[in-house]
């Protein structure tokens, strides 16, 4: 796409005239405040209702913010300008389900997973041709562009040529909402994203979807920071650890994702289960 | 359909896409015409710098322009807020597109009035101010005009960084209530009658001055 170009261009334009690095820990304590960044459609861990942000992060930022000892202050975005945003230190922190990729790895630092985050695909209610992944093979895909749902293609692709099928057209949509509005209209065979967010979709809709099986590698989503902030990220990894050792993380996936994890690693994990290095 | 808060939500948004625009025409005007007479000034370098500003400007899609301003500039020191930072990104981008409208208005004005006006004594200042521009505004207007209409539809792209204007919003609505129709059509009611008012006050105004000085 062309727009994704440029404003993968401007991204490199900015990170390479911005200075090295974003505020560290003691830097933000001078300061009295952290800026972090988060979404405004993603449902269920960020979004907006009548202008109240709402979602799995914005409680766990509510509980940040008590015990900080310093100011938070948020900026609400789209997804599109929140990573350039971090990269080039005008956010601290992105406080969304950031999914961690091998290609994000390389531009910026995550904490320990909030959520798991493995792709999965969902169909329309009653579509009998699809019962597997492996019926995927040529129908129409919906993914978001530049999302961990476009980057998991080249796992799906491999897994139905190893059954003897091939991967078919693939459609890239801004939100998911309009993906799902053409899944609906039968102009997609199946949308792929995020086990949790399609966990939403079909308690919202249980008439019209019906939720299919994992695609691709494990994943998670994490908070993302500036590549090389250290102190923030050990900051941040030491507030959600606290909030998983004493239970809170998983009531409120409970009550905000209508799906839990038990099986969190405390640091971040690459798509596959592999470790940073 | 939508609920009546989702709706009252879609307009507090109209509201913002109709600030940002207004600030940013009016802003634009002016910056637009400053460009077009440093274009057609005659003096060394500065009409290379308008048109190669203009040049950029016009080349450079909304959006992209809007984070460059807002993600790039406080490498430069300039740290801006989200809101702020829009009408800075909308009025420099219409200002370039005015500037073509006022420039070519200026290179099709008649030699023959400015020598006239010259030879009176006017210095090229007054004539500009006295002779050249009441005929030209009023020349240009419907171009104008048009390139308003163009920048209220172009003013999504501030969404980037943070402003929630009249389509964020509808797409804010959309992601919780899974339904994109009825959100967006209902913005694109609200951008309707907003264009559509522009476009009735420029023709009021067109009749007004034609009334006033005759057909052009």
């Amino acid at each position: 796409m062309r727009t994704s170009q440029l404003v993968r261009l401007v991204l490199l334009c900015a990170v390479g005239m911005s200075s090295a690095f974003g505020a560290g820990l003691e830097e933000i304590k001078k300061r009295g405040y952290m800026l972090v960044a988060t979404e405004d459609d993603y449902p269920p861990f960020e979004y907006v209702v009548n202008g109240k942000p709402m979602g799995y992060d914005h409680a766990l930022l509510a509980i940040l913010r008590k015990s900080a000892g310093f100011e938070i202050r948020q900026e609400i975005l789209p997804w599109q300008g929140i990573l350039p945003g971090v990269a080039s230190g005008k956010y601290d922190a992105a406080v969304t389900a950031a999914v961690i990729t091998d290609e994000r790895a390389k531009s910026l630092d995550f904490t320990m997973p909030i959520s798991e985050s493995t792709m999965a695909y969902v169909k329309r209610k009653g579509d009998n041709r699809i019962k597997s992944v492996k019926e995927l093979t040529g129908m129409t895909l919906g993914v978001q562009q530049g999302g961990a749902s476009f980057q998991v293609l080249p796992d799906l692709e491999a897994e139905l040529k190893a059954g003897g099928g091939k991967l078919g057209k693939i459609a890239q949509y801004g939100a998911f909402s309009e993906a799902y509005q053409d899944l609906a209209n039968k102009r997609l065979d199946a949308v792929i994203h995020n086990i949790v967010s399609l966990s939403t979709l079909i308690g919202e809709k249980p008439d019209q979807f019906e939720l299919g099986q994992r695609v691709g590698k494990k994943s998670y989503a994490a908070w993302a920071v500036q590549k090389g902030n250290k102190s923030l990220t050990e900051f941040l990894n030491a507030f959600l650890a606290s909030q998983k050792a004493d239970g809170t993380l998983k009531k409120l996936q409970v009550e905000n994702l209508k799906i839990n994890f038990d099986d969190l690693p405390n640091e971040p994990l690459l798509p596959g289960d592999r470790k940073m290095n | 359909m939508l609920k009546l808060a989702a709706l009252l939500d879609l307009l507090h948004g109209a509201g913002i896409t109709v600030a940002v625009s207004a600030l940013a025409i009016a802003a634009g005007l002016p910056l637009g015409l400053a460009l077009a007479a440093g274009r057609t000034s005659g003096m060394p370098v500065v009409p290379a710098l308008c048109a190669a500003y203009s040049s950029f400007v016009r080349a450079v899609p909304a959006v992209t322009f809007v984070m460059l301003i807002y993600f790039g500039f406080p490498a430069l020191g300039v740290a801006l807020d989200p809101l702020p930072a829009a009408v800075l990104a909308l009025s420099l981008n219409t200002a370039a597109f005015n500037s073509e409208i006022w420039r070519a208005a200026i290179a099709d004005f008649p030699r023959g009035q400015l020598e006239a006006a010259r030879s009176y004594g006017m210095t090229k200042r007054i004539a500009f101010w006295r002779i050249v521009f009441p005929q030209i505004w009023r020349s240009s207007l419907p171009s104008l005009v048009n390139e308003m209409t163009l920048l209220i539809k172009a003013s999504p792209a501030i969404a980037i960084i943070g402003v929630v204007d009249l389509t964020r919003k509808a797409r804010q609505i959309a992601a919780v209530t899974y339904e994109p129709l009825p959100a967006f059509i209902s913005a694109a009611v609200i951008y309707g009658a907003a264009l559509a008012l522009v476009v009735a006050g420029a023709r009021w105004l067109e009749r007004r001055l034609a009334l006033r000085v005759g057909a052009a």
